[in-house]
């Protein structure tokens, strides 16, 4: 490793560099001599020498003058610097270390002495280069970093505020690089005039922490503006992040649905601080407890989406914030803690400046701390005002697609063996955006009647089967082969929709009625159950023997989400009859 | 003056050492201490304290990493004299000097062939 070492020596007795050069070209290193300090600065330019070797006292310039003009040199390198002294005295030794010396050789020269230096610093020296060139690296990772996070942080940013964010409907803060911390707010206008504001924690920091803000933020913008509730939102984006972040991550969230008009908040709450209702007639703040796990640990069939109903008055507030309020601490590591922001929402209730008290609250305990800013910070005030999208003109144009219209679809055997009419018969009725809050309700009604019609009617099942495991294989594996052995036999589709009302009172009715060749069930007569409050989930009246074998669970399930379900004889033929409304119950 | 000046060891050692350059050594050796010895009895007489110093220094030096001690030693005492710009004695020093120079030289030369 020491081989092909540059040793530049500066000695004005001839004499003495003789000694010398045969010392360092014998130990096998390059020698390069020079008469006195000038001499051995230009030859340090020229040679690059790895250590070098300084007399003290030279004529013209003596060593340290010499170490001092060496040292000033710009350089990342470390060139060890030796004296050659007969001195002795403290004073002197010191000012050569002053001047950049690293150590010194004693006079007379003693070869052992002189290699074994020689061989030390020229280690050290290999050292520092290695720490050198890591740090070079470790900063060039750095920057990096530093550059992925800036573009990531651009693409959010134009993710993030294409909603109503910014149109001072509510009031946020957070710190411009939130996103890192795991901290994401969201916000717009349903076509309906409510106001969907969602506030999310994830875990982690840095780039694992923002890559779930993107599809959270894409996929609450795309739902809001079709008019999906806080129920479909949360469970879409709970699968979403269920799917993609790895075990052990997860996001905080608390999803508010705030509607003028009805005077209500929708929230779903999950692993977040409980937010906040201040309540202007009774001065006093309500909380809106977290109900559920964060968003991306439980599967969909697990996923509680069931939102709290909790009504406002004109004068009342909601406050969100993320656990950055709590966890700010000062520079002696103190947190500012739950207590402290509830004894000050105490303090404060009602007073308009509350937001920035808790902000300057906050920021005072955190001091000229180093540390970024990391709290979030919502506001919403419920004010006499109409929510207006930015994206309304679309939301119009999209309301004026199929408003009235009607459509028939017959399938033969041969189409049924091998086209399933679920998917396009879904796809029409989107085109119906007052159905868009429907949608997975309506498909599984529109794949109950068809599976009736198809398995009952035209195979002739027995949905009996599937009650056990075993019968539940058999059943399919029937279903399979009865369909590919199919030779006649047809399903119709009608469907017809009717809208009503405009804007903020549109709504309509929609009827699918499917009709199969089979032999029905014998129904003698035609029925009709109708279902005057569609809130009463599940209630079943005293059902006919015959339609309870014919539908199974199927029937109570169309009564208690249809106005009404109308089977004709000899029950090949079912109707059901479904109401939409732009405002929710 | 019947004690050499010279520490064959000490020779012996620096022949090994630089090999071929030996004679060379011996030869630079003379002629740096010929040259040093002249400009100190010019300095002395100039009065340049400085200058007499600074070749003390230097002839010391080289006469130690010979081995010659006892010439290291009155460069020696010169150097420290002419540092502190003590006057007193210090042209005896330097006759002293320039004779026990003379004298190593012709060791030297013995010692060469």
């Amino acid at each position: 490793m020491n081989q092909g070492l540059t040793v530049l020596f500066a000695e004005d007795s001839a004499p003495d560099r003789l000694i010398l050069q045969s010392i360092i070209t014998n130990a096998g290193y390059t020698a390069v001599p020079a008469e006195n300090g000038l001499a051995a600065i230009e030859a340090f330019d020229m040679h690059k020498p790895d250590i070098v070797l300084l007399d003290v006292l030279m004529p013209t310039m003596g060593g340290v003058e010499a170490a001092r003009i060496l040292r000033e040199k710009d350089s990342d390198e470390f060139v060890p610097i030796l004296f050659l002294t007969s001195l002795s005295d403290t004073d002197s030794l010191v000012e050569c270390i002053e001047a950049g010396g690293n150590d010194f050789i004693p006079k007379p020269f003693n070869q052992t002495v002189l290699l074994s230096k020689i061989g030390s610093f020229a280690r050290i020296r290999e050292m520092h280069s290695t720490l050198s060139k890591q740090k070079e690296q470790i900063e060039r990772n750095n920057m990096h970093l530093i550059q992925e996070q800036t573009v990531a942080k651009q693409v959010f940013d134009q993710i993030a505020h294409t909603g109503c964010l910014d149109e001072g409907y509510l009031r946020y803060h957070m710190s411009p690089f939130a996103v890192f911390n795991g901290d994401v707010v969201v916000a717009d206008i349903s076509p309906t005039g409510s106001m969907m504001v969602l506030l999310g924690d994830f875990t982690g920091h840095g780039l694992p922490a923002a890559i779930g803000s993107m599809p959270l933020a894409t996929t609450f913008y795309g739902m809001v503006r079709k008019g999906f509730s806080v129920s479909d939102i949360m469970r879409e984006i709970n699968q979403k992040l269920y799917d993609i972040l790895p075990v052990g991550f997860f996001c905080c969230a608390t999803c508010l649905d705030i509607s003028i008009k009805d005077r209500r908040i929708r929230y779903w709450s999950g692993g977040l601080p409980a937010a906040m209702l201040y309540r202007s007639q009774e001065d006093r703040f309500i909380p809106l407890e977290s109900q559920n796990l964060p968003l991306g640990i439980l599967s969909a069939k697990d996923f509680k989406d069931d939102t709290e109903r909790v009504f406002l008055d004109f004068g009342d507030s909601v406050f969100l914030w993320s656990d950055g309020v709590y966890e700010a601490r000062n520079p002696q590591g103190q947190m500012f803690g739950e207590d402290n922001l509830h004894s000050l929402l105490e303090q404060k209730k009602g007073s308009p400046d509350l937001f920035d008290e808790i902000l300057r609250a906050v920021h005072g305990h955190v001091g000229e701390g180093e540390k970024d800013d990391d709290l979030s910070l919502v506001e919403i005030p419920f004010i006499d005002v109409e929510y207006k999208s930015k994206h309304s003109e679309v939301a119009k144009a999209a309301q004026k697609k199929l408003v009235d219209w009607k459509m028939s679809l017959s399938l033969e055997a041969s189409s049924l063996k091998h086209f399933d009419p679920l998917p396009l018969i879904s796809n029409i009725l989107d085109e119906v955006q007052g159905l868009w809050p429907h949608r997975t309700l309506l498909y599984t009604v529109i794949a109950e009647l068809y599976s009736n019609a198809l398995e009952h009617g035209l195979l002739g099942l027995d949905s009996q089967l599937k009650k056990t495991p075993t019968g539940f294989a058999e059943y399919y594996q029937t279903r399979s082969d009865k369909l590919d052995a199919l030779e006649k036999g047809s399903i119709r589709f009608d469907i017809r929709h009717r809208a009503e009302g405009e804007g903020t009172d549109a709504g309509g009715t929609l009827w699918i009625r499917i009709v199969d060749t089979g032999p029905g069930f014998g129904v003698e007569k035609d029925v009709t159950e109708l279902n005057t409050n569609k809130d009463e989930v599940g209630e079943a009246e005293p059902v006919d023997q015959f339609k309870s074998r014919y539908f199974g669970r199927g029937l109570t399930l169309l009564k208690s989400v249809c106005r009404s379900v109308t089977i004709r004889a000899p029950g090949n033929d079912v109707e059901i009859a479904f109401a939409w409304h732009s405002s929710d119950k | 003056m019947s004690d050499s000046f010279l520490d064959h060891e000490a020779l012996g050692s620096l022949k090994e050492l630089l090999g071929e350059n030996f004679d060379l050594l011996l030869e630079t050796f003379l002629n740096d201490g010929q040259q040093r010895i002249g400009l100190l009895v010019q300095a002395l007489n100039e009065k340049n304290l400085q200058t007499v110093r600074e070749q003390a220094h230097g002839l010391k030096g080289s006469s130690n990493n010979l081995g010659i001690t006892q010439l290291g030693a009155l460069c020696s005492d010169i150097e420290i004299q002419a540092r502190d710009e003590n006057p007193n004695g210090l042209e005896q020093k330097i006759a002293t000097l320039q004779q026990m120079f003379a004298a190593v030289s012709s060791e030297i030369e013995r010692y060469a062939s």
